[in-house]
């Protein structure tokens, strides 16, 4: 049963008993008459509070101004007490006719109807007030929840990026490398500290700027690789060829390493042999053409799942930055190589 | 105690082998790059012990036991896979987290020193299996029922039921002979688990196994049977 059953059906019972009381102690009903007409009373407020409510309901009353409300409940209340004053009067009556009091043919059919229709009049608005003061008290907790619940799902959506940027398979396995390295190489594992903390820099600091030049990328690029190759040795051989021309364009932050992050983890690393990493940027008619190309396992299928949807990202955000002219493809036809090209105009 | 170190970083097994200098106890027999090394490397060295890395080129940590007839101890290194070893329904030894602490590895190793790691004969007491992104190493001893299905064995073990890829004749000879009993041209059952024996209306023998299903006794198989259990002449 919802809330407003549960109080409704309450709060008519409570008024129907206390009627019942009044009538018993103080007009002094027999019991049957009280009894009747509580249990009279009390469903015809039932009703007549549950018209109201569809009403309010049916107007969309609660997204309405205040002044609107009232005119509404107001009108509302005063047309439907005066036929309900008189039915309820006729109910009285019928009650009272059991007792000793003797009323006037004048009180009979004028003041006690009025009287009724006076009481609905004030109970129904009384309703309506509480309806409204309960209505806006629920949803003012309602939105409270909400926000704490938004913001805690924003929380996690930052974590989760931020766990993704740190990329901590390849942490751990760069820390595993330089472990490795300040016994064999303390010179080597300087370097490879160096080259770890300008990586994770950039990473985290890749948030603030939408846009960089290929040029300072690829330094990043360059640093991830030194660590990768510390990793997987002679299996990553690397090509390279940039353009000088294309080294002052701006292209979006983390793009390339995304792409070259990619082709280590889904290519490369997947590979006892290892394979080729091609790396390419030049100009060509329609802008830039950035191009990262390496060897992939023959026998799985391209991993089509999470990345794709950091691809999906990053080819969003390339459109969302440079205009729908820009793209970014994968091509996976051959069997045991991946392409990934990028378009900025 | 004989180890073999797999894992596709040439840094890493060689740093794995700097921290072991501190067990002696622990020899190091072999290093593998990738599954297909390990594979070889294990069935000629046979070594006791497997510091196994999870993500490998060319297949996982798992791949490789579930294609060893006979899986060694494992203590698994993996940089941040902790998640996959925790899915181990019955763990392997340990894992240890890369970059790897010396107590860590102590510590696993301790877990290695104090089970009974000489191999008494040519008894197989556990084998690994895969049931989609489950794995478990299970003592044979608690299998029920080893049933033939096709190319596959079909265990009953606890409420499970896993696969495994092996003949049951290749199977068979590996299994101890105080436990375990062929019953009939398809199935093994564990003698240990044997509730009833009941005689069937054509003088056939069902087993009636705790826990799992009833076996039928072939009637060759079922001399034999009698004889071992002193079931001669019942008076039935």
């Amino acid at each position: 049963m919802s809330r407003y059953w549960r109080l409704q059906s309450i709060g008519w019972m409570l008024f129907g008993a206390v009627n019942a009381l009044v009538a018993l102690g103080m007009a002094h009903l027999p019991p049957l008459g009280a009894f009747a007409q509580a249990v009279g009373l009390g469903a015809c407020g039932f009703a007549l509070s549950h018209l109201l409510y569809l009403w309010i309901r049916h107007h969309d009353l609660t997204r309405r101004p205040i002044q609107v409300r009232i005119v509404h409940v107001a009108a509302f209340s005063i047309l439907i007490s005066i036929p309900a004053g008189f039915l309820t009067s006729l109910l009285g009556l019928a009650a009272w006719q059991t007792s000793d009091l003797r009323l006037e043919p004048g009180q009979r059919w004028l003041l006690v109807p009025v009287i009724h229709a006076l009481n609905w009049i004030l109970l129904l608005l009384f309703w309506g007030a509480l309806y409204f003061s309960l209505r806006s008290f629920r949803e003012r907790a309602l939105g409270e929840l909400r926000e704490a619940q938004l913001a805690r799902a924003l929380h996690l959506a930052e974590l989760r990026l931020l766990k993704a940027q740190l990329n901590p398979h390849f942490l751990f396995n760069a820390l595993n490398t330089v472990r490795a390295l300040i016994a064999e190489d303390p010179t080597r594992a300087q370097q490879a500290v160096t080259q770890l903390a300008r990586t994770l820099r950039y990473t985290l600091n890749s948030g603030q700027d939408e846009l960089v030049s290929l040029e300072r990328e690829l330094e990043i690029v360059d640093d991830y690789l030194a660590i990768e190759a510390l990793r997987l040795g002679e299996r990553l051989s690397l090509v390279r060829g940039i353009s000088p021309a294309t080294r002052d364009r701006q292209i979006p932050v983390m793009l390339l390493q995304t792409l070259v992050e990619n082709a280590i983890k889904h290519g490369i690393a997947q590979l006892p042999e290892g394979g080729e990493l091609r790396i390419s940027a030049e100009m060509q008619q329609e802008g830039l053409v950035l191009t990262v190309e390496n060897a992939r396992p023959r026998a799985a299928a391209p991993d089509l799942d999470s990345d794709s949807i950091g691809l999906r990202n990053s080819a969003e955000r390339l459109r969302l930055l440079f205009g729908p002219g820009a793209s970014l493809d994968l091509d996976v036809s051959e069997p045991d190589r991946a392409v990934a090209r990028v378009l900025i105009p | 105690m004989k180890a073999l170190i797999v894992d596709d970083e040439a840094l890493a097994r060689r740093e794995l082998r700097r921290l072991l200098k501190d067990h002696d106890w622990v020899e190091i027999v072999g290093e593998a790059s990738n599954i297909e090394e390990a594979l070889t490397s294990t069935n000629q060295l046979h070594p006791g012990l497997l510091f196994l890395d999870i993500q490998m080129p060319g297949g996982s940590g798992f791949d490789l036991l579930t294609r060893l007839d006979e899986p060694p101890q494992v203590i698994f290194t993996t940089a941040y896979d902790q998640h996959a070893v925790r899915a181990f329904e019955v763990s392997a030894l340990d894992y240890l987290l890369k970059p790897i602490e010396p107590e860590r590895l102590a510590a696993a190793l301790g877990k290695v020193g104090t089970r009974d790691v000489v191999r008494s004969s040519d008894v197989l007491e556990r084998v690994f299996v895969r049931d989609g992104s489950r794995c478990w190493f299970i003592p044979l001893r608690e299998v029920r029922l080893i049933s033939a299905e096709g190319n596959y064995l079909r265990l009953s073990w606890g409420t499970l039921q896993p696969l495994l890829a092996r003949p049951l004749t290749v199977l068979e000879q590996r299994l101890d002979p105080a436990l375990f009993f062929r019953a009939n041209r398809s199935q093994i059952i564990n003698l240990d688990c044997i509730e009833a024996v009941e005689v069937g209306v054509s003088g056939r023998l069902h087993v009636q196994l705790r826990g799992g299903p009833e076996v039928e006794i072939s009637r060759r198989q079922a001399q034999l049977f009698r004889r071992r259990h002193d079931l001669q002449r019942a008076p039935y």
